[in-house]
């Protein structure tokens, strides 16, 4: 088939407001239709993979909370997991650890998808939204800040467990935020879900059919959305997911409003998630007890000679795993994230490489948006929810 | 049925009756410089080096923080002291590339390095961004006087 | 050898009689722990880390002093063996110091990896720490006593293979602690070789000068060749930034054929670079007093003065080859060196092997019997003195000595020969006949004995120490020389500098007397330190190449800086072929950068070619009533280390006469007389020193002794003298 002709070429980005950061794409029209789309990324490149074959496994957990910046502990978890297949600890790590773990990817997956729903309702023009999502997410913030010490970047996952063990208020704000939530989500759903300029916006929009989706790699509400079921927590359960009773929310016409009730279907699911964990978790210890992977309590290395080399020796040379090649994968709020260690049995990884869902689902962006108007480009953006500190890395 | 629907704007009303409730709700926000949420027990905000009952520092000087760090923020002087003990001559923090991570407290065999729960520190100079001693040892006696009153 | 199997962790592993289960684990890549068991040293069973199981044995035993036999099953990994290595190694934790952060060892502390591998994962022990609060401070080691964990390797170090035996243990059970003699170095004996430091698995025995400077981790390590002497030690240099923080040797480690042994001025002497006396900017004659110039002017004026001159050129042999090679293509081939006495013992070698060369120190290990001529090595080269020690503690060969001082040699040689220095070529020559002559009867019991035991055995020879600063060097190396051409032996010439066999491939040696040129040129030399006895010929300008602020700046006319050994890449011909030299430190100037804008004088390097006579030396020193003076610098008296390293300093000897105890009842001051110098100097009788025989000690060179030297050149040994009442 001849290509169409344009009549214009357009830049839009990398400065542009809906972008969602700095994607850069130079749109042909012909008119106000798209009849060629290039996508240019780039422009937050850190080299976070090289970034961490030059440091040891302990130090690279704070380097990754900075990859997909809006969900850290799912960005931890999964080198976090990787690693402890590579020393195969899997299953040492204790149940408490586990549920933490499970409770803070679930709380992540809750902020980030609320960030996502704040901005693409501003984008589309509801303003309310986009105060409201932020006002739920600073309470999940909270959370984090209350047990991690940190907002954003928590650093709370540890190989061997997690950096410390929940406190009373935690538990006590997270029982009220899952109350209050379930009421917030129905607030939004009203707000959006029947409106009919966000339907004009969002129906019929970007549609990505299942065989597609799938052709291009796509994974997580985007590809649920095409009706395909794929979850790595369903398909290959990490921590205790195996034991949590949740189900996957899929949609099937695979366009930008499916996408959207995917996302708010997987907030619920994870509330209930949250919940099943909150009434399953046993009481213990946060860490493994294997102190050459995981530093020893401080109490052990101020009074004991045998905590103090133990202490000296992970933090100057770091744990060493044993030569080998893994692959673990966890499912972030945008998909499927994986990691790619190559040890060769020093301190350091060899190669390291992640699989960043933004990337690969944004990957689709030129084909899609051939055929729809320049208006319906944010649209389309903002519901593959790519996040460009992911896709450059 | 769903064109009443539509005639009757009652998705949109719907809508606007949320707006309408939420503006009869106590604000959420802060007035940020002049209202401030104290951070958490938790928090990492920048760093302090604590100081013994007696007034002498903590640190002894073993770099574990500055190994442990993914940035290397951490730089620092010893040399021998007078009757042969180890000393500290400048422990240098450089907060410009500092990630706030929390590992370099991890990392202190000697519970001397602290984070405390300051998190204004902006500076005209980015050369007040470099911590020195001094600087790290005043903000240590902060410290201890926030943790006492944590703990209380 | 015959070999045989035992089996290792169901390993078969092929072992020889008299190994022992470690040495074979260790060469099938089986890790069994150790404290105590080093390489280098003999085995004690000390610590009991190394435990292992036995098939058979009701107990565990000692992997480091079991031997293996034929059909020996040894399992290294079974629960009972990790609980009883745990179990020793939480003992041995519960009394050590929570030190660890002030501690200069961790990082490359063996206890730390040793116990983090294969210790208890938790402490049981809350019980108070013994602290035994004893720190020994030495002038340049230090013993902390509380990090001790008595592996005895220090001690067996200094006493076994190095023979100084300083350290001891003292006390007994739980106080026990390690001390040198009466707690003091100095008074112990103790040559500052750092062996002990070296071995020490803990941060017990410290470096004084690397304490609390850096942290061992987070250095640069770079191996290079130390160039303080003509050993030719490979080193490793640990620097941060650019900065060096220490010099280690890394017994057991390292790859060079010193095998990590260093001795004090290679282990301390590397702060020379950081010494105040250091040259930073090059320096110009103008009127009375020299001025900082630029680089630029420097090398235009010296362009200039060099300009179709012939030039006085004075050469310390520590140069690298390729430095060396330059500055014959720009200077000429025609030098005064410090090598020159060991150009005449070479020559002498040289007239009946045909060429000035010396063979492969390790060609040594090759033979049965080492025959050792010289005295006081374990001065001029003290890591050659410890590798003749190993060869005969480790590797069972014979050590015989001829020489006329007694050495620390002696008690591990076979047999040594100890006659007065006019009587050496005459003793060679009666063992030239004896060693191949069973019926020869040389008059002398000893020499008979020795040449019996030369006699049919696979030989080497070694010449060193103050050999090349003989009065007689030549002819003692033309008859050492038929000795061993005889014997078809290799003949180990050691080199008391560590580029002398280049310079004396290189250059066309001349006595200083013989320089007619218009223009001195100094490179990197001293003229009392290198050229003790020898003036600067009057010239119409003085060049000096050199690192430090020397005596003779104040005489030149222009003065440019050069960098020192540590801080050079190239190589050196050494005893063990070519050595080379690395490192990771800048330097503002290089002598090559200079070099490189001089016009080149394009001279052809020819091969030199040495008559061949094929026959021993004559006897050239004859005396009457006069006493043979020998001039000794103290081990560190020999280099720049003497003057400039603060380390080294603190442990330099003082300045005495020696003399023996027959000809001086008790010390004076007496007043020594070489032909019509005189030098007054504090006499002490010694035992040692043998009858007729003077031995001038000095801490360094300095004018009077090159006043009192004047025109010996290049003899230090064998001077005639008289003894005066001051």
């Amino acid at each position: 088939m001849e290509k169409e002709r344009a009549d214009l070429i357009l830049n839009m980005g990398p400065q542009h407001p809906s972008t969602h950061g700095v994607l850069r794409l130079v749109l042909e029209l012909k008119g106000e239709k798209i009849v060629g789309a290039d996508s240019i990324i780039g422009y937050v490149h850190r080299g976070v993979e090289k970034l961490a074959e030059n440091r040891k496994y302990m130090q690279i957990l704070p380097v990754f909370d900075r990859v997909d910046y809006v969900s850290a502990n799912t960005n931890e978890l999964g080198f976090v997991l990787a690693v402890e297949k590579l020393l195969g600890i899997e299953d040492k790590v204790p149940r408490r650890a586990q549920f933490l773990r499970v409770i803070m990817a679930e709380l992540t997956r809750i902020s980030s998808h609320l960030i996502w729903l704040g901005t693409h309702a501003l984008e589309l023009g509801a303003m309310s939204v986009f105060l409201y999502a932020f006002r739920e997410r600073e309470k999940v913030l909270d959370l984090f800040e209350e047990i991690a010490g940190g907002r954003l970047h928590t650093g709370y996952m540890r190989i061997g467990g997690v950096a410390a063990d929940a406190t009373e208020k935690f538990l006590e704000e997270l029982n009220e935020f899952l109350e209050l939530f379930p009421l917030k989500l129905d607030e939004y759903e009203d707000l959006l879900s029947e409106n009919r300029i966000w339907l004009s916006r969002t129906k019929g929009v970007g549609i990505i059919d299942k065989e597609t989706a799938i052709n291009w790699g796509i994974t997580g509400p985007t590809l649920r959305a095409a009706g395909c079921d794929y979850d790595v927590r369903k398909y290959y359960p990490y921590c205790v997911y195996g034991e949590i009773d949740f189900k996957v929310p899929v949609y099937h016409n695979g366009d930008v409003y499916d996408r959207y009730k995917v996302r708010m279907d997987e907030m619920r699911e994870s509330v209930k998630i949250i919940k099943e964990c909150l009434s399953k978790m046993p009481q213990g210890p946060v860490q493994i007890e294997d102190t050459t992977v995981i530093l020893p309590p401080k109490e052990e290395v101020y009074n004991t000679m045998v905590g103090l080399i133990q202490h000296f020796e992970l933090v100057i040379h770091g744990l060493t795993p044993p030569k080998g090649e893994v692959y673990a994968a966890v499912e972030g709020p945008r998909g499927e994230l994986g990691y790619y260690i190559v040890s060769d049995g020093t301190n350091k990884p060899y190669r390291l490489r992640i699989r960043p869902p933004s990337l690969i689902n944004i990957s689709i962006l030129p084909e899609l948006l051939k055929g729809h108007y320049v208006a319906d480009v944010i649209s389309i953006i903002g519901s593959l929810d790519p996040l460009m500190g992911e896709v450059d890395r | 049925m769903n064109l009443l629907k539509k005639a009757a704007f009652t998705d949109l009303l719907k809508g606007m009756k949320i707006t309408l409730k939420t503006m009869f709700k106590p604000t959420v926000t802060v007035h940020y410089p002049f209202e401030k949420v104290p951070p958490r027990k938790r928090f990492r905000g920048i760093h302090a080096l604590k100081l013994n009952p007696d007034g002498s520092y903590r640190c002894e000087a073993c770099y574990l923080c500055a190994e442990m760090c993914p940035s290397n923020v951490i730089d620092m002087e010893m040399t021998e002291g007078e009757n042969g003990e180890k000393e500290l001559v400048d422990f240098t923090v450089d907060l410009t590339r500092c990630l706030f991570c929390g590992l370099c407290v991890e990392a202190c065999p000697r519970d001397a390095i602290v984070m405390t729960d300051i998190y204004e520190f902006s500076q005209y100079d980015i050369k007040k961004l470099v911590l020195h001693k001094e600087d790290l040892l005043e903000l240590g006696r902060y410290y201890q006087k926030w943790e006492r009153e944590r703990e209380r | 050898m015959e070999s045989f199997k035992i089996v290792i962790d169901g390993k078969e592993c092929e072992a020889f009689a008299g190994d022992t289960v470690l040495e074979v684990a260790e060469r099938n890549g089986i890790v069994i722990p150790v404290f105590c068991y080093h390489k280098e040293l003999r085995p004690e069973g000390a610590c009991r880390v190394c435990l292992v199981e036995v098939e058979g044995a009701p107990r565990l035993v000692t992997a480091c002093t079991l031997k293996a036999m034929p059909d020996m099953v040894v399992k290294t990994n079974t629960e009972r063996v990790k609980r009883a290595r745990a179990g020793v190694i939480e003992l041995i934790l519960n009394n050590h110091t929570l030190e660890c952060p002030i501690c200069d060892k961790s990082g490359e502390c063996e206890l730390q990896m040793t116990g983090f591998r294969n210790g208890p994962k938790k402490s049981r022990y809350r019980e108070k720490r013994r602290e035994k609060d004893i720190v020994i401070k030495g002038p340049l080691i230090e013993i902390d006593n509380d990090r001790c964990i008595l592996c005895r390797r220090c001690i067996r170090m200094c006493g076994e293979n190095m023979g100084n035996r300083v350290l001891g243990i003292l006390n007994r059970g739980y106080k026990a602690y390690i001390s040198p003699f009466n707690g003091d170095f100095l008074e112990g004996g103790c040559e500052h070789c750092g062996s002990c430091v070296d071995v020490c698995p803990v941060g017990s025995l410290l470096d004084r000068a690397f304490k609390y400077k850096d942290r061992p981790w987070r250095m640069d390590k770079t191996w290079t060749t130390c160039s303080l002497c003509g050993s030719g030690c490979t080193i490793e240099v640990d620097s941060y930034h650019g900065k060096v923080k220490r010099v280690v040797g890394r017994i057991g480690v390292n790859r060079g054929h010193n095998k990590g042994y260093l001795c004090v001025r290679g282990k301390w002497g590397w702060d020379i670079i950081y010494s105040e006396k250091r040259l930073k900017e090059p320096l110009l004659r103008q009127g009375d007093s020299l001025v900082k110039v630029d680089f630029e002017k420097a090398v235009e004026v010296l362009k200039e003065k060099l300009e179709g001159r012939e030039v006085n050129l004075f050469l310390e042999s520590s140069l690298t080859s390729e430095e060396l090679t330059k500055i014959r293509d720009v200077f000429g081939g025609k030098a005064v060196s410090d090598s020159y006495g060991y150009y005449k013992l070479l020559r002498g070698i040289a007239s009946i092997t045909g060429a000035l060369n010396t063979s492969l120190f390790s060609s040594i290990y090759s033979s049965d019997v080492v025959f050792v001529l010289g005295d006081f090595i374990e001065e001029f080269t003290p890591v050659i003195a410890t590798l003749l020690r190993l060869a005969v503690i480790q590797k069972g060969k014979r050590l015989i000595r001829l020489g006329t001082f007694p050495s620390k040699l002696d008690s591990v040689s076979f047999s040594t020969l100890l006659v007065p220095q006019e009587e050496i070529i005459d003793t060679l020559k009666h063992l030239i006949v004896g060693t191949f002559d069973s019926s020869y009867q040389s008059g002398n019991k000893e020499i008979d004995s020795v040449a019996k035991s030369l006699r049919g055995k696979k030989l080497s020879f070694v010449v060193g120490g103050n050999v090349p600063f003989s009065v007689e060097s030549e002819e003692i190396g033309k008859t050492v020389a038929f000795l061993a051409d005889r014997a078809g032996a290799p003949l180990v010439a050691i080199p008391p500098k560590a580029n002398s066999l280049k310079v004396v491939e290189l250059f066309d040696l001349v006595e200083p007397s013989n320089l007619k040129g218009e223009v001195n040129v100094l490179i990197n030399c001293e003229l009392e330190r290198d050229f003790p006895g020898v003036e600067l010929p009057s010239a119409d300008f003085t060049v000096i190449f050199t690192p430090f602020y020397t005596p003779e700046v104040s005489q030149a006319d222009l003065v440019i800086p050069i960098e020192l050994g540590l801080e050079k890449r190239g190589t050196f011909k050494g005893i063990e072929g070519e050595l080379s030299l690395d490192s990771v430190l800048e330097t503002p100037f290089s002598l090559l950068e200079v070099l490189k804008y001089l016009p080149s004088k394009g001279i052809s390097s020819k091969e030199k070619q040495v008559p061949l006579i094929k026959e021993p030396g004559k006897k050239v020193l004859h005396r009457k009533r006069e006493l043979l003076l020998t001039v000794l610098p103290n081990r560190t008296g020999w280099n720049s280390v003497s003057y400039y390293s603060e380390n080294v300093v603190k442990v330099s000897g003082k300045r005495e006469l020696l003399l023996n105890s027959q000809e001086l009842r008790e010390p004076k001051l007496v007043s020594l007389r070489v032909e019509n110098k005189e030098l007054q100097v504090q006499a002490v009788p010694d035992a040692s020193v043998p009858k007729g025989h003077a031995l001038l000690r000095v801490e360094r060179f300095t004018r009077d002794i090159s006043s009192l030297l004047r025109g010996n050149f290049p003899f230090l040994s064998g001077i005639k003298c008289e003894i005066l009442e001051a």
